[in-house]
């Protein structure tokens, strides 16, 4: 019974005390945008760095001299390291080899590779290990090093360091911008529903001395922090969207991602996530901060 | 019903508002606290509600000390108490009606209960007509009588006022207490 009660005076009191509602929805729509935009940055970056990584292999070149079944040694050797670490393992032969140069060279420049047909094919064999994470690159190309009848490898080492840099000063970034806009938006929704305490004192005062329990106070107060988190986050996430789509549009166009066949994430591939986390803040300012602003009025 | 021994309250500042207070009302008895402006009767008031704590002596209420009663069983002693303050102490943004049904929702009276039980209570106060009116709409007599009803919605075991008739003419006054009585 007394949650219809609550529910309902949660409500009247949204209406009834327009101005403080609005301060608080306004700044717990601003604190979420903008964690909202540090957020899909980072996943942003996460993404792009995951499909780098995918990418991006290390090719290990055989000694030519390799008989068939030192390479099968290699390659279990290789997988040996573990699949926790290794991603794929494939095999590039001589022929393939050339195909993918010619390729990269282009139409008008196949002449170049007249003379490197068949027995002629100066090609080493080589295997692309790519990996589940880039931070294993030093570690997998160490101990390939050492492997029996590996010639050399090669990765773009300082693209890989560089990325790795990135996605961790990002995801370093969205953890610290997420703890300050927390406590910012906080410590402003208590201030603002203290001032509804506060002008609502002699309201709380009367409950106590008729017998109300501090629970029972506090229930229209916590339903109404709750109904401005909801509503605060339904807006941002639309809001996130409605800017992000169109950033995305002109982001995704530029000629840098476009060369590096990067894509960038849809709005839908995160909306869940975000929703989640923003409906958790949302209800979880909401209670925190009117409990905090509460505390000081119900001991009478 | 209540019953005070040897009851001291003493301020942070020194003033010392009860001193040695003791006396016992019974069910069914009508009593009056008469006493100069100052002399402490809304101190004793407030130690009955707990709203102070006494500094020497016991207080007993319905046959128990309340000296030592945990603040989280404070709510549940004013319940058993229907009080009329001096500035009746009407909720402004609530309609007659709502007033006297706040009281309800606090012990968590059903819907159905407070239904039947508000309009009851308001013509028995003669408020009848004026449930959908707010506090400012209604004379001093009137907004007194809404406190009233307020008081008795949840039939309390005892009724206390402090000073309610403070704003009225002796003439009144009788007339108010006749209809407590």
């Amino acid at each position: 019974m007394s949650s219809t009660y609550f529910i309902s005076e949660g409500f009247k009191n949204v209406f009834k005390n327009k101005k403080a509602s609005m301060a608080s929805l306004l700044t717990m729509f601003c604190a979420m945008f903008i964690f909202g935009i540090v957020f899909v940055i980072g996943e942003n970056a996460n993404s792009v760095v995951e499909q780098v990584s995918s990418s991006q292999g290390i090719q290990v070149f055989m000694n030519t001299e390799a008989t068939d079944e030192q390479m099968e040694v290699l390659e279990s050797s290789i997988w040996a390291l573990g699949t926790d670490k290794i991603s794929t393992v494939s095999f590039v032969s001589k022929q393939e080899a050339l195909e993918s140069m010619k390729e990269s060279f282009g139409e008008d420049s196949q002449w170049i590779f007249e003379g490197y047909e068949g027995e002629n094919n100066i090609f080493p064999v080589s295997y692309i290990v790519t990996l589940t994470n880039l931070s294993y690159t030093k570690e997998v190309e160490d101990a390939i090093l050492k492997m029996e009848n590996v010639n050399k490898i090669t990765s773009s080492n300082e693209t890989i360091d560089t990325l790795i840099k990135i996605a961790n000063g990002v995801k370093i970034a969205v953890s610290v911008i997420f703890v300050l806009l927390l406590v910012m938006a906080v410590t402003i929704i208590a201030n603002t529903i203290k001032l509804t305490v506060h002008s609502r004192r002699k309201e709380i005062s009367i409950m106590k001395y008729v017998g109300a329990t501090n629970s029972f106070i506090r229930g229209p107060f916590m339903i109404e922090g709750i109904i401005i988190g909801v509503v605060s986050a339904a807006l941002t996430l639309l809001g996130l969207a409605t800017v992000y789509d169109l950033v995305i549009e002109k982001v995704a166009q530029s000629s840098v991602l476009q060369t590096m066949g990067l894509l960038l994430l849809d709005f839908s591939e995160m909306v869940q996530v975000i929703g989640i986390i923003f409906l958790g803040l949302g209800i979880g300012i909401g209670i925190v901060g009117s409990s905090i602003s509460m505390k000081k009025y119900l001991e009478v | 019903m209540i019953e005070f021994k040897n009851v001291s309250k003493i301020y942070e500042t020194g003033t010392e508002a009860v001193h040695n207070a003791t006396f016992s009302i019974e069910k069914g008895e009508f009593a009056f606290l008469v006493g100069t402006s100052g002399s402490g009767k809304s101190t004793l008031i407030k130690l009955i509600l707990k709203e102070e704590e006494a500094s020497r002596g016991n207080i007993i209420i319905n046959g128990k000390d309340i000296t030592y009663l945990r603040q989280k069983r404070v709510p549940y002693l004013r319940r058993s108490m229907g009080v009329v303050f001096q500035d009746f102490r009407l909720l402004p943004d609530k309609t007659v009606y709502d007033n006297v049904a706040f009281a309800m929702h606090i012990v968590r009276a059903t819907p159905k209960h407070i239904r039947r039980q508000v309009p009851m209570v308001l013509s028995l106060v003669g408020l009848s007509n004026k449930a959908k009116m707010y506090p400012n709409e209604l004379s001093g007599g009137e907004q007194q009588r809404v406190a009233l009803a307020r008081a008795l919605v949840n039939n309390p075991s005892m009724i206390i006022a402090d000073e309610p008739t403070r704003k009225f003419r002796p003439r009144n006054s009788l007339g108010y207490y006749e209809f407590i009585k």
